[in-house]
């Protein structure tokens, strides 16, 4: 089986490295970009497997970033990352297309497992 | 200076609504720092069994902490949010567990027991519609003229009730050292019991003395 690639987008740096560190730890190749303009230049240049998108960030936001990802029709599952106030966000991210969302602070088995059920659910 | 107003809740509630979220981002941030430490240890632990079981133990004293700030975050979240709305459902468990949260220190200063009643003493869907601020005020200040009377190593639990025809918060206490009549005078004498009457009295709703055990029920509706 190929080893899956996510990509990672929040604009919190030390947060987002540390979970691409854990989940490259448990086999995962995780890349990381920390602005939407970054997460679609990449998405532009390279094939991921999923997504995980932090839907408050400066400049374009999550749900910004999902459209035109969405506008791509590039086919990889969307996970967003919410905060307590913004569950209304996660809930419309969902109702544009994007798998489910979780909220942070993160349980790295949660998303792990979140992640293979959205590979999954491209596949069928 | 002038009392608050709406303007001034609201102010209030949005800048500490998003401090909140602020400080559930540094919270992430500590979480995956110390996982990704616990990670390495276990790949490489320390060489020395010794260390390792001192490294161990201050890794599960920071992720019992990280539990404990997002309990407070969230709590300290959702009484941020609680000026959104002027009138809304709100569920009496809930209400009380939330004011329960808020409280908990200020018994703990006293050496009061501040705590939910567990979950076969309440009535977990009973809700009113309401203020969601004003609610949590009456709350708070029934637990606060009761904390004003009751000695050191009381009890003091809540619970979400609806009986009669009477939607509220039963506040019962325990090891009060007192009857449950010459607590409650004392409470009606006391400067908060005023803060807590007119509270209600803003809401529609009152309190009264339990008629078993020492403590009060504050009626919502």
């Amino acid at each position: 089986m190929n080893k899956v690639k996510v990509l990672l987008v929040d604009d919190e740096v030390e947060f987002v490295s540390a979970l691409a560190e854990r989940l490259d730890i448990r086999d995962i190749e995780a890349r990381v970009a920390t602005d939407g303009e970054q997460a679609l230049e990449m998405i532009e240049t390279e094939t991921f497997n999923v997504i995980v998108l932090d839907v408050i960030m400066p400049g374009i936001s999550g749900l910004e970033v999902l459209k035109r990802i969405n506008e791509k029709k590039i086919g990889t599952a969307v996970i967003l990352l919410t905060g307590h106030g913004s569950t209304k966000e996660g809930l419309e991210g969902m109702r544009m297309g994007a798998f489910d969302y979780l909220m942070k602070p993160l349980d790295i088995d949660e998303l792990i497992s979140k992640m293979n059920e959205a590979i999954e659910s491209k596949k069928t | 200076m002038t009392a608050l107003t709406g303007k001034d809740i609201e102010f209030f509630g949005k800048i500490t609504a998003s401090m909140t979220h602020e400080f559930k981002n540094v919270l992430a941030i500590i979480k995956e720092s110390a996982g990704l430490m616990e990670d390495i240890t276990q790949i490489a632990p320390l060489s020395d069994g010794k260390h390792q079981e001192k490294f161990d133990n201050a890794l599960k004293t920071v992720k019992n902490q990280l539990n404990r700030g997002m309990e407070l975050s969230t709590v300290f979240n959702r009484f941020a949010h609680a000026p959104d709305k002027s009138t809304a459902e709100i569920n009496l468990k809930d209400l009380a567990e939330q004011v329960v949260w808020l409280s908990e220190r200020f018994a703990r200063l006293k050496h009061i027991t501040l705590k939910m009643a567990p979950d076969d003493q309440l009535d977990k869907a009973v809700s009113i519609t309401g203020n969601p601020v004003w609610s949590q005020m009456a709350v708070y200040n029934g637990i606060e003229c009761l904390l004003n009377q009751l000695p050191a190593e009381s009890e003091i639990s809540l619970a979400s009730s609806n009986e009669a025809g009477e939607k509220g918060i039963r506040i019962d206490c325990k090891n009060v050292k007192t009857d449950g009549q010459q607590l409650f005078q004392a409470m009606e004498d006391s400067e908060s019991w005023n803060n807590l009457k007119e509270i209600l009295s803003a809401i529609n709703g009152d309190v009264r003395r339990l008629e078993r055990n020492p403590g009060v029920m504050l009626i919502f509706a």
